[in-house]
């Protein structure tokens, strides 16, 4: 080997201990890049956080992969130990972007993270789709599991990947560890990619409260809260209270409740908490859901709490949120109360063609998701005593494997969609363990989603008023098995125009309650509207006319129904106008 | 103004009995079975209220005769009586119990099959007349294979509705009990306002 040949080595070797000299004097990444929705369709919040501090982390964007739209520095957020965040500005609506964060501008020194992200549509959208999880605490492998399936959503259909709700627990504790091990768990490749994809806004729940305020919640989540407060500090941290806000998302108003910002005791009910009416979040509320109502382009509104009013245990019904709640749902004409808590999947509900002494605002569906990773609840389909928050006497539905949802609005439709996440030969996902080494579950695997069920909620002119309806008798036909009867309308008001659809109420698709639960809600299970052509709310629903139908026409429809439970029929048909 | 308020009751009287809730009907049925005739089979005489059922009803069904062969009848629910014989069937309720009301009966069709119905009671209760091979797998002289029904006779508060789906069944009213009715129902009303005029 020559001198020059040696001189060319050293040099090379010199090189290389440089090259490896820089690389390591970056920190690293201790939570990979994750999204926020900050209610705004030409904004995008990207957030991460390094293993110590550094002031050279580089965000890049575009619309490809070569990220030339914009980039950018991002020094440390002040008051958060190297956490990063930088919000996105200038983009249109609903397209799909790209991003890069890196260690200091140069993939080749390091890159945090990478991802897409899809902004919001337009403010006058009639069309939007998002995802729904809850309760994701203490088992991060399960809840890998979950988003693994909810990627798989996301790649079949991109304009899911705009928004992910959470109605809170999203950890174990409101604790740094927590947060590092399960949420951000850097073992579970599928929720960072989830992350890195889809942007996550919600409510706080009760393992992130900390005697009604919260210290790590706010920094990994710093949603932009209507009135936060300050109570106190926590080594270099803020303790925060009153985490309530609200955003929109094309046609959907969300309103999201801090019940933790008061501690109130409701009727002795232990642990019952939450703002009490003339309370500033209180206030807030109806503000909010005034504003919500008046305008034009958010006919949807989507109530996010953590602990549910109505349920199906194990937990118990919140009499706070029965008694405060429940009447501004009514009064706002709230569609869909979306909740958590106890760890299960369940909607619990009543019609309006019921009779309920409680709370419960009718037609509107009490969603509870709260099986996106936590350990799963039993559901108590049998208790049905009245009076008592331990009466879980409105289930509709109820299921405890782990779930998540997905929302598809279309104009004056919104359809609610529950999967339950099973193994892919059918059998219910067992062995999870609670680990956030590595993701257990991958001895079930593969997995694969199924549907729990799927509720079709219409914003139609009920016009029962002034259209009577009458059946005839009952036949039975012994070849196809089906019951047959002739449904006739009768239109005593003015004419009506377009779709004219029967709702069956009373009828409930799907129903899974025992005996009781459907006694005590007057509902009939196991019978099927074979001939049903859509859905409103759960009850089977069937367009009786295309053309409108005139003052004082009649018209008549034929209905078949099979039964599996061999109980007798018995529906209220509602009239809706579309 | 005592005879304002007798023209006015028999008015009412009147009208009751001719819209009322509650009515008589009474048809003569004709079924052509020659199509399936030496075929195993199975009529089914069904009497079942809707959701709107107004009260009680019966279903009677007399004058049977046929040149088929007659065989076992399976009595659901309300129904009495084994054909050639009068058969009754009440409008019970349908419940896990009582899923409908019917006289299921077997037969190896003839030419023809003749039977008077009388519809009384309530409304909101219908008849259903029913053929079937004789494994139940296929209707018979039906043209509305969605429902199985040959002839339906449905009780309303504004009469009676006949939806006849069959070429070989012919139905014809026979209105002279409804007229009856209507008469001696009206008579009973005048009889009532005599006796009360008496007192």
């Amino acid at each position: 080997m020559n001198t020059i040949m040696k001189k060319a080595l050293t040099s090379l070797v010199f090189v290389l201990a440089f090259a490896v000299c820089s690389t390591a004097a970056f920190a690293g990444i201790l939570k990979r890049p994750y999204l926020i929705y900050p209610g705004n369709n030409t904004t995008m919040e990207v957030l991460w956080q390094d293993t110590a501090t550094e002031t050279t982390n580089t965000i890049s964007w575009g619309t490809d992969t070569t990220y030339s739209l914009g980039s950018t520095a991002v020094s440390e957020n002040n008051s958060s130990a190297n956490q990063h965040i930088y919000t996105i500005t200038g983009l249109t609506p609903n397209t799909l972007y790209y991003y890069q964060v890196t260690a200091d501008g140069n993939p080749a020194d390091g890159v945090y993270g990478s991802g897409s992200f899809l902004t919001a549509p337009a403010a006058n959208a009639t069309s939007v789709q998002f995802i729904g999880l809850g309760d994701t605490r203490t088992q991060p492998n399960a809840l890998d599991m979950v988003e693994a399936e909810v990627n798989k959503v996301v790649a079949a259909n991109p304009s899911y990947q705009g928004l992910a709700i959470h109605d809170g627990d999203w950890v174990a504790t409101d604790a740094e560890t927590d947060w590092t091990n399960e949420w951000f768990s850097p073992n579970m490749a599928d929720s960072i990619k989830f992350l890195s994809q889809v942007p996550v806004n919600g409510a706080k729940g009760n393992h992130e409260d900390d005697g009604g305020y919260s210290i790590y919640f706010p920094k990994y989540y710093p949603f932009p809260w209507t009135q936060v407060s300050q109570v106190g500090t926590k080594g270099s941290l803020p303790e925060l209270n009153n985490f309530f806000w609200s955003f929109d998302y094309g046609p959907v108003h969300f309103t999201i409740v801090d019940q933790y910002s008061e501690q109130k005791t409701v009727n002795g009910q232990s642990g019952t908490s939450g703002p009490s009416v003339g309370s500033t979040q209180y206030n807030w509320l109806v503000s909010d859901l005034t504003a919500a109502s008046n305008n034009p382009n958010t006919p949807w509104k989507v109530l996010i709490y953590h602990e549910p009013a109505w349920n199906s245990g194990t937990h118990t019904n919140n009499l706070y949120a029965q008694q405060i709640m429940d009447p501004l749902v009514k009064q706002y004409n709230v569609d869909v109360v979306y909740t958590g808590h106890s760890h299960n999947y369940t909607r619990c509900g009543v019609y309006s063609t019921q009779t309920t002494s409680d709370s419960i605002a009718p037609n509107v569906p009490y969603v509870t998701e709260g099986d996106s990773g936590a350990p799963n609840d039993t559901v108590d389909l049998t208790n049905t005593t009245t009076g008592s928050s331990q009466g879980w006497r409105h289930i509709l539905l109820a299921d405890e494997t782990y779930s998540y949802m997905t929302f598809d609005v279309e104009g004056k439709t919104m359809t609610m969609k529950a999967w339950s996440v099973i193994q892919s030969n059918g059998a219910p996902v067992v062995g999870v363990t609670n680990t956030s080494t590595a993701p257990s579950y991958t001895s079930v695997t593969p997995t694969t989603s199924v549907p729990i069920e799927t509720v079709v909620l219409n914003h139609f002119t009920d016009m029962t008023s002034q259209v009577s309806a009458t059946t005839t008798g009952y036949g039975y036909n012994r070849v196809s098995k089906l019951y047959t009867t002739n449904l006739t309308i009768t239109n005593n008001g003015p004419a009506l125009t377009g779709n004219v659809d029967v709702a069956l109420n009373g009828l409930v698709s799907g129903v899974t309650a025992t005996a009781a639960i459907a006694k005590n809600n007057g509902l009939t299970p196991g019978i099927t509207l074979t001939n049903a052509t859509g859905q409103n709310n759960g009850a089977p629903m069937i367009t009786a006319s295309t053309s409108g139908l005139a003052s004082g026409a009649s018209i008549t429809i034929p209905l078949t129904f099979s039964t599996t439970s061999g109980a007798a029929i018995n529906f209220t048909p509602v009239i809706l106008q579309e | 103004m005592k005879h304002i308020k007798i023209k006015l009751l028999i008015a009412a009287v009147f009208m009751f009995a001719a819209t009322s809730a509650f009515a008589d009907y009474s048809y003569n049925f004709s079924v052509n079975t020659s199509s399936v005739a030496g075929q195993p089979g199975y009529v089914d005489l069904m009497f079942n209220p809707g959701d709107n059922s107004l009260g009680s009803a019966t279903a009677t069904i007399t004058n049977f005769n046929t040149d088929a062969a007659l065989g076992a009848a399976l009595l659901t629910g309300g129904a009495t009586g084994v054909l050639p014989s009068t058969v009754s069937i009440v409008n019970n309720a349908l419940n896990t119990n009582n899923p409908y009301n019917d006289d299921f009966q077997q037969v190896t069709f003839g030419q023809n099959m003749n039977f008077s119905l009388n519809l009384s009671g309530a409304a909101g209760n219908s008849f259903m007349l029913y053929f079937y091979d004789g494994t139940v797998s296929n209707s018979l002289l039906t043209n509305n294979l969605s429902s199985g029904i040959a002839t339906e006779i449905d009780m309303t508060k504004n009469g009676a509705i006949v939806t006849n789906n069959s070429n070989q069944v012919t139905v014809s009213a026979t209105p002279i009990p409804a007229a009856a009715y209507l008469f001696g129902s009206g008579l009973m009303g005048l009889v009532g306002i005599r006796r009360k005029m008496k007192n």
